[in-house]
């Protein structure tokens, strides 16, 4: 069988990986630090990363169940997440994490190291 | 006991002189205080000449013998692009023994599931050491090693000796074992010895014309072959300058694989067609006169479908920067193989041949006018030449009945025979049975057709899925997504289908469910399950209902059909078909 050359119908268009380098990417603004103000502004990065309604994202979501979820976009909602709170996240943390829930809490833990330091 | 008795030496190169160690002592002998230099984002972080890798490889080596590893003995490899992934690697084939590299875990999915699969993996070659680091040795210990447990996970910054010993070994030991499909029961591990391994290097220099005046600079991942062979072994091989980026560093940000390029004077890169096609869609053109790319000699491109626009659309857009167009040279590989199995000629433009689709689909190759494909017509199809087989290296082409093909108005299945060919997998007699021929032919599953003595790949018989250049398995993938619960009977079909950044992963499932909601949450479970233990998320699922799915007279699924039972299923999933 040859699936090589079947172009499908989908949503997928020239949007789909974005063209917009890096150093612009979206969460640079400053970012608010409390627990609240994080959990919302993390949901509004994966929201923008992954096309999806930032609304309709629940802290017991895995990451796996996402729409769109690709190594890039988890890599540049890691980035994203880093330069938005000014902070850095270990590789580790990105092979234990699966739920957006996880994800908030290791960013509220260090956003807390951070302020207390 | 002496040294001497066991058969080694403290030297290293004193050998044989048939193994990769001592290619790589022939290449420290040199002097050329070249190496191996580790970037992390646009910085160096850590460089080795290659003859202190060499010593390195003999002190990890000493280590690992101490600690009871033996001559022919799997030894796994779980480090992430680094020094020290060298290091290992060197240092287990000083040890006489052989090493298997694993993939890294898969972000923000489950643990667990990963941990299981390279158990299997480890199982099937009888590993009992795996070298690791802190961090991904941290990730492993809790569950495969600790006291009592099924495997020794080793640092390898610890496991160094102060002196160094290498272990002679023959020429057709093995010096590789390459997995090619994890997931399943019995998993594929390529089997490839010392000189299988030294004929491709020798091929691929040979073929571009390769020396220590090179320098490459590559992110593939080392665990595959394309990375391992073609960005590592080749460059280090042959005294080049060897940079290596982390996979993940370019995936946040491929203009740092370009800034080393230009800054760095490279000549040589490997990649698969999406990855220029990233790094080509990430670099805005006001940014292009900052590079200066006219050094880069051989931009090769390979383990997926190549992309003739891709090719043309990124040489426009670099030539601001010097890129030259004849750079780019289309291959053609796969780990059976080693690496390499042909090359364009180099220095010569980009070749294409444009064939008409429907005949092309029924393996018939009949020549269409140039730029047929186009909007609403859709009757051509443009394919890219991959050359001529590299050294060494046979070539042939077979129809469906077993026979050569000697029409070269037919597709056949491309069956490859040569010094880099593998002669079986690991451990797995059922798999190389369905692999290699007689005479030692060896079946690629990739079909292609010849115009003019060159290859042209027309598509894969062989049921693999290639995203970014990692092939993915759609038995493995349907034996995940036919467990969860709605879809009817474990009918799944995976297809992989071209999206305008590479191809993609489609599922297609059969279920009862009829009501929306319902439909919504089986896709759902099913993107989850994928995405979640393979590491790879469906592009579109499709819910058709029971019995639709194209079957065999004996009621088997084939994957042939699949694409009319998506046609016909559109764009809304949830509707029912």
């Amino acid at each position: 069988m040859d699936t090589t050359d079947i172009v499908t119908a989908t949503d997928v268009t020239e949007t789909a990986v974005t063209e917009t380098p890096v150093t612009e990417a979206a969460g640079t603004e400053a970012a608010g630090t409390g627990a609240e103000a994080i959990r919302e502004k993390i949901c509004q990065i994966i929201g923008d990363e992954l096309d999806t309604p930032a609304a309709g994202l629940t802290p017991d979501q895995h990451f796996r169940s996402l729409p769109n979820v690709d190594s890039m976009r988890v890599l540049q909602i890691v980035l994203n997440t880093e330069k938005a709170f000014d902070i850095e996240i270990e590789d580790e943390v990105t092979f234990r994490v699966q739920t957006i829930g996880e994800f908030q809490g290791v960013v509220e833990d260090l956003c807390r190291q951070k302020n207390s330091a | 006991m002496p040294a001497e008795e066991l058969g080694m030496s403290t030297g290293g190169g004193e050998g044989g002189g048939g193994s990769l160690v001592d290619a790589l002592a022939a290449v420290a002998a040199r002097g050329s205080g070249h190496g191996m230099r580790l970037f992390r984002g646009d910085e160096e972080a850590e460089r080795v000449t290659f003859g202190q890798l060499h010593a390195g490889a003999g002190e990890l080596a000493c280590g690992l013998l101490e600690r009871g590893v033996v001559r022919g003995e799997r030894v796994a490899i779980a480090l992430p692009t680094s020094i020290d992934f060298a290091r290992a690697f060197f240092g287990v084939l000083a040890a006489g023994a052989v090493p298997v590299p694993v993939p890294p875990p898969v972000r923000f999915a489950s643990l667990d599931i990963h941990l299981k699969r390279i158990a299997l993996v480890m199982r099937q070659s009888k590993v009992r050491v795996v070298l690791s680091d802190k961090v991904l040795g941290g990730l492993l210990e809790p569950t495969l090693g600790g006291a009592g447990g099924e495997f020794q996970i080793l640092d390898v910054a610890m496991t160094r000796a102060p002196s160094a010993v290498y272990v002679d070994v023959a020429a057709d030991d093995p010096a590789l074992v390459q997995y090619t499909s994890g997931t399943s029961a019995s998993p594929k591990g390529v089997v490839l010895t010392h000189a299988n391994l030294l004929a491709n290097v020798d091929a691929i220099a040979g073929g571009l014309g390769i020396d220590d005046t090179d320098v490459s600079c590559n992110w593939l991942p080392l665990f595959h072959d394309m990375g391992l062979i073609g960005a590592f072994l080749s460059p280090a091989l042959n005294d080049a300058e060897t940079y290596l980026l982390p996979p993940e560093d370019f995936l946040r940000d491929p203009g740092r694989w370009l800034r080393i390029i230009s800054r760095y004077g490279v000549t040589a890169t490997t990649a698969p067609n999406s990855g220029y096609l990233y790094a080509l869609r990430r670099t805005p053109a006001e940014r292009v006169p900052e590079l200066d790319l006219s050094r880069w000699r051989f931009a090769l491109n390979g383990a997926e479908l190549i992309d003739p626009d891709t090719l043309r659309r990124f040489s426009a857009h670099f030539a601001p920067a010097g890129f030259r167009a004849d750079a780019f040279l289309p291959v053609y590989g796969l780990a059976e193989g080693s690496l390499a199995v042909t090359f364009a000629p180099t220095g010569r433009a980009v070749r294409s041949t444009w064939v008409r689709r429907e005949p092309l689909s029924r393996g018939r190759v009949e020549t269409a006018p140039a730029g047929a494909g186009g909007e609403g017509t859709e009757t051509g199809r443009e394919i890219v030449s991959v050359g001529v087989p590299v050294a060494n290296t046979e070539v042939r082409l077979v129809g469906e009945d077993g026979a050569e093909l000697t029409d070269p108005s037919w597709v056949g299945e491309i069956q490859i025979r040569g010094d880099s060919v593998m002669r079986r997998y690991e451990d797995n007699e059922p798999a190389t049975r369905a692999t290699v021929r007689a005479g030692g032919w060896v079946s690629t599953g990739d079909l292609g057709f010849r115009q003019d003595g060159e290859l042209f790949i027309a598509g894969r018989k062989k049921e693999v899925i290639i995203v970014f250049g990692q092939n993915y398995y759609a038995s493995d993938i349907e034996s995940v997504a036919g467990r969860i619960t709605g879809v009817s009977n474990g009918a799944v079909l995976a297809a992989g289908m071209t999206f305008p950044d590479g191809e993609g992963l489609v599922l297609v499932a059969e279920t009862k469910e009829s009501d929306a909601a319902a439909r919504e949450e089986l896709i759902a479970r099913l993107r989850f399950a994928v995405s979640d233990s393979l590491g790879l998320t469906p592009r579109d699922i499709v819910l058709v209902r029971r019995g639709r799915l194209p079957r065999t007279s004996s009621g088997k699924l084939q994957r042939h059909g699949v694409e009319e039972v998506l046609a016909e299923a559109g764009t809304d999933p949830v509707r029912p078909v």
